[in-house]
């Protein structure tokens, strides 16, 4: 092997660190025997040394902390974000009523709200069924059929008071006339 | 302290950044060669920290993740004043036009009397290609070893190896041509 191919092994030589492979049996033999490579082996070792001269200087400033960013919480707020968000709110809540078919009732059974988001909603249970309006219409004819009946008694009455006024009125007017002749 | 950082807590955050941050801060400068960008480094690197804690898995690993980081602001910062060569202290070139750095040393004078040694490393390191330097700069000077040398710069360890073996030839060259060595 080559001076200049077994050096780009030096660093095995230069640095002898667990966990990295040591340096080869070639490599060590062609260095004991080779007058250059022990030389620039050498070279390098005092290299190395120079490099101890390096000496830390401090930063020339300390470093600026970066702040996490504050939690915003909601009771600090201007009222007119507040606002804004409240009407953010309610077009939001209206657009997902609209689009889940919402229905909202007040029946005789009290305040109901339905909704459908994939299909039609169903009548409601609430609605009077039909027994129950033919039931309904009876008791609305009935009560009426009584108070006709009712309103022509009384007129009945009414007119056969007239008819006997009338009646007594004509007799004695007949008796007049009979007593005059 | 670096579990409580992963877990968000924000005061073991700032006591790793007064424990690391002269490391991280020295490690840029020796690569950018320039106190004012090696800060800019620094602070950029501290709040990639910040912002990516979640990422970090094993808190064994933090040294080599932090060091990573700081090597992608560094390679930034490079790439965005890749035609400023000067560093703190200006350089000459050399009159031949080759382009090579030297050092204003007085003749007959030594070197090493004149001007700081570690001076002279750093500028003949920032000759170095970026790789090499990097791999110098991990070893060297953080102390690394080969295998963090080469997670650190994302490559095999012969890789690292092979960077790390041409970095000192060049820092040898570059001495060389500053006249410090023969």
């Amino acid at each position: 092997m080559q001076c200049h191919e077994i050096q780009e092994q030096f660093v095995d030589l230069l640095y002898d660190e667990q966990g990295t492979p040591s340096a080869g049996s070639e490599l060590l033999a062609h260095v004991s025997s080779c007058a250059s490579c022990q030389k620039e082996l050498a070279a390098l070792k005092a290299l190395r040394t120079t490099f101890k001269v390096w000496r830390d200087e401090p930063p020339l400033r300390p470093v600026t902390i970066p702040q996490r960013a504050p939690v915003r919480r909601v009771f600090r707020l201007p009222i007119w974000n507040v606002a804004r968000y409240a009407a953010v709110a309610a077009l939001v809540t209206l657009a997902l009523l609209g689009l889940s078919n919402a229905q909202i009732r007040w029946d005789k059974s009290g305040f109901s709200f339905h909704t459908s988001l994939f299909q039609q909603s169903q009548p409601a249970a609430d609605f009077y069924t039909k027994d129950e309006m033919k039931a309904i219409l009876n008791r609305v004819l009935n009560i009426s059929e009584e108070s006709n009946r009712q309103m022509i008694e009384r007129m009945m009455d009414t007119q056969d008071a007239v008819r006997a006024v009338e009646l007594r009125a004509i007799t004695h007017q007949i008796k007049e006339d009979r007593i005059r002749n | 302290m670096i579990r409580r950082f992963i877990q968000g807590d924000e005061q073991a955050f700032t006591e790793l950044v007064r424990q690391w941050e002269t490391r991280v801060f020295n490690f840029a400068w020796r690569y950018l060669g320039n106190r004012e960008d090696a800060q800019d480094v620094v602070q950029e690197t501290f709040l990639s920290v910040f912002k990516s804690a979640g990422s970090l898995r094993d808190p064994a690993s933090f040294p080599t993740w932090l060091y990573r980081i700081a090597l992608n602001h560094c390679r930034t910062q490079w790439r965005r004043r890749s035609t400023d060569v000067s560093l703190d202290d200006p350089l000459q070139y050399s009159d031949d036009g080759s382009g090579d750095l030297t050092v204003p040393v007085t003749a007959g004078s030594n070197a090493l009397e004149s001007v700081e040694t570690w001076e002279l490393i750093q500028k003949a390191l920032l000759r170095l290609s970026e790789e090499h330097r990097t791999a110098i700069i991990l070893k060297e000077y953080l102390g690394l070893n080969l295998e963090e040398v080469a997670q650190v710069m994302e490559c095999p360890l012969s890789t690292a190896k092979s960077r790390l073996y041409h970095g000192l030839r060049g820092v040898q060259r570059n001495l060389t041509k500053i006249g410090i060595r023969s």
